[in-house]
């Protein structure tokens, strides 16, 4: 979900949403978008205006006052009061409580009537002129407070923003090393190791700028990266001559930047196997991709190809790439179902937990893979 | 349109390296190569590339998007950024800036094709609609 960063000026009340059974919600959603933008309109305008604009609502105010004779209305003098701390500052806030005070003794009817002491009405109006103080002194502190740290919130989200840049300049470099190594090398097979490297540093790369790029930082939608890896990947490994039917069917899944990193080497290793052993010598084949959330998430990476060998045992005699993908698999708290399909061909399965909170996930018990030939 | 000159604007040895290879494994001539936007500058006058490949965070007094601002005003080159910046506000001013458009690092060898070819193609044609404007200009007068 995203969230939107409160501004100096977003006071406390921002569009609350009620459940839509709630009776007439969209009223409520009316009011408080109304309320909302005329908040920002008072963030726009100079402060002398709001200071105006509370004096006016003062005399409003006062006038409500007088006209319903003793019902007390000293609370709502609070509102200029409030308006002008947020919006015009601390002096202006002090300002108007001490005119609210004036103004509900010069309002009160009960003024022309006998106190039991002279200075009574005074004194009460004093001590609501400190009572409106001391209210405008603790909002302009929560102000300025909030301002800060919103000031801080805006200085790390630029460290984050740059660390993520830093990263994804070293991860340039890298690939750019690795490239540059690689034409040092005569052998077709070795220069494909290395291509498959630079594969790898690319995932984590696109990885760090989907997070970048959404303004999270934390949680990302991995379908959004699964659906970019699955196209680039078909686009510069399909063999020479197969004609390839790629369908990709991912739901969203949210999860965090240590499992988004990991699950996307894994799907990097299983759609690179797929694409070198499932259509080599083919004249076509079909890749199917998928990805569905739930309880358990569920990725697959399915070619319609010769399957596996007879007596493939994931554990003794694979290759790297299945090396990573059962280890990487473990890391994630994940199940990792590698298998002839039904249809023909290899089907891999990775279950993974869904995005919990950490202590959650910490006291998930380890489940082991499981390897079917 | 392959043997196409390409100035590469990088302030990172490695990457430029890498991007010298990248581009004539693509069928493309690097010109030359800079590493500020001043440099930039000079060698677009001394070379006449057909493009500039442009890194968007350079040392000096320019950066990459200032940079390109002033090579498409003065000497009409497009230019494409290479970036490892992709959120929303640089990409604003990147197309303020007039980019024909931008390469993310780490770059694939398919995207940097795509995304020069696409910049040529676009620069011809605008080329070409701005020829046909100052003929028909050139008639009415």
């Amino acid at each position: 979900m995203k969230t939107k960063q409160l501004g100096n000026s977003d006071l406390f009340i921002t569009p609350v949403r009620f459940g839509a059974s709630a009776i007439g919600s969209s009223a409520w959603e009316q009011s408080a978008a109304a309320i909302h933008h005329a908040l920002e309109l008072l963030a726009r305008i100079s402060q002398g205006a709001v200071t105006v604009l509370a004096v006016i609502l003062v005399a409003v105010i006062a006038w409500f006052d007088y006209v319903t004779g003793d019902f007390s209305l000293a609370v709502f003098y609070l509102v200029p009061v409030v308006l002008a701390t947020w919006y015009a500052g601390r002096v202006s806030g002090w300002f108007i409580g001490v005119l609210s005070a004036a103004a509900w003794l010069v309002g009160d009817p009960a003024l022309s009537r006998a106190y039991g002491h002279p200075l009574m009405p005074y004194w009460n109006a004093a001590m609501l002129a400190l009572t409106y103080g001391i209210v405008a002194y603790l909002l302009s502190t929560l102000h300025r407070l909030q301002a800060e740290l919103q000031e801080r919130v805006d200085r790390r989200t630029a460290s984050l923003a740059e660390v993520h840049h830093r990263v994804k300049n070293n991860l340039q470099i890298i690939s750019s090393l690795l490239m540059l190594q690689a034409e040092k090398l005569s052998n077709a097979a070795d220069k494909a190791v290395f291509d498959e490297c630079r594969d790898r540093v690319y995932s984590m790369a696109r990885l760090h700028e989907q997070l970048y790029s959404s303004g999270e930082f934390s949680d990302l939608d991995f379908a959004t990266h699964l659906r970019e890896m699955a196209e680039m990947l078909v686009r510069s490994h399909t063999a020479q001559g197969c004609i390839l039917a790629v369908d990709v069917r991912a739901d969203p899944v949210a999860v965090d930047l240590d499992t988004g990193v990991t699950l996307g080497l894994i799907a990097n290793e299983l759609l690179l196997n797929a694409l070198k052993h499932g259509f080599a010598g083919r004249p076509a084949g079909k890749l199917t991709v998928e990805l569905h959330g739930g309880n358990r998430n569920e990725m697959i990476v399915r070619d319609d190809g010769r399957g596996l060998p007879t007596g493939f045992d994931a554990t003794k005699n694979a290759g790297l790439g299945v090396e990573l993908v059962l280890g990487m698999t473990r890391q994630i708290r994940g199940e990792a179902r590698i298998e002839n399909d039904s249809a023909g061909g290899t089907r891999a399965t990775i279950f993974f937990p869904s995005l919990l909170p950490l202590e959650t996930v910490k006291t998930e018990p380890q489940s082991k893979p499981t390897y079917h030939d | 349109m392959t043997n196409a000159r390409i100035l590469v604007v990088e302030d990172e040895a490695i990457t430029v390296s890498a991007l010298k290879r990248e581009l004539a494994s693509l069928g493309y001539e690097v010109a030359a190569t800079a590493s500020t936007a001043d440099e930039a500058l000079n060698a677009v006058e001394l070379h006449k590339p057909d493009l500039v490949l442009m890194d968007i965070t350079l040392a000096g007094s320019l950066n990459g998007i200032a940079g390109a601002v002033a090579i498409r005003g003065n000497y009409h080159v497009p230019v494409v950024f290479l970036t490892a910046h992709a959120d929303d506000q640089t990409m604003e001013h990147a197309v303020a800036a007039g980019a024909f458009g931008y390469v993310l690092k780490p770059f694939s060898g398919a995207g940097l094709k795509a995304a020069i070819e696409t910049a040529l193609h676009k620069h011809q044609t605008e080329m070409e609609n701005r020829r046909g404007l100052d003929r028909g200009y050139l008639k009415r007068s």
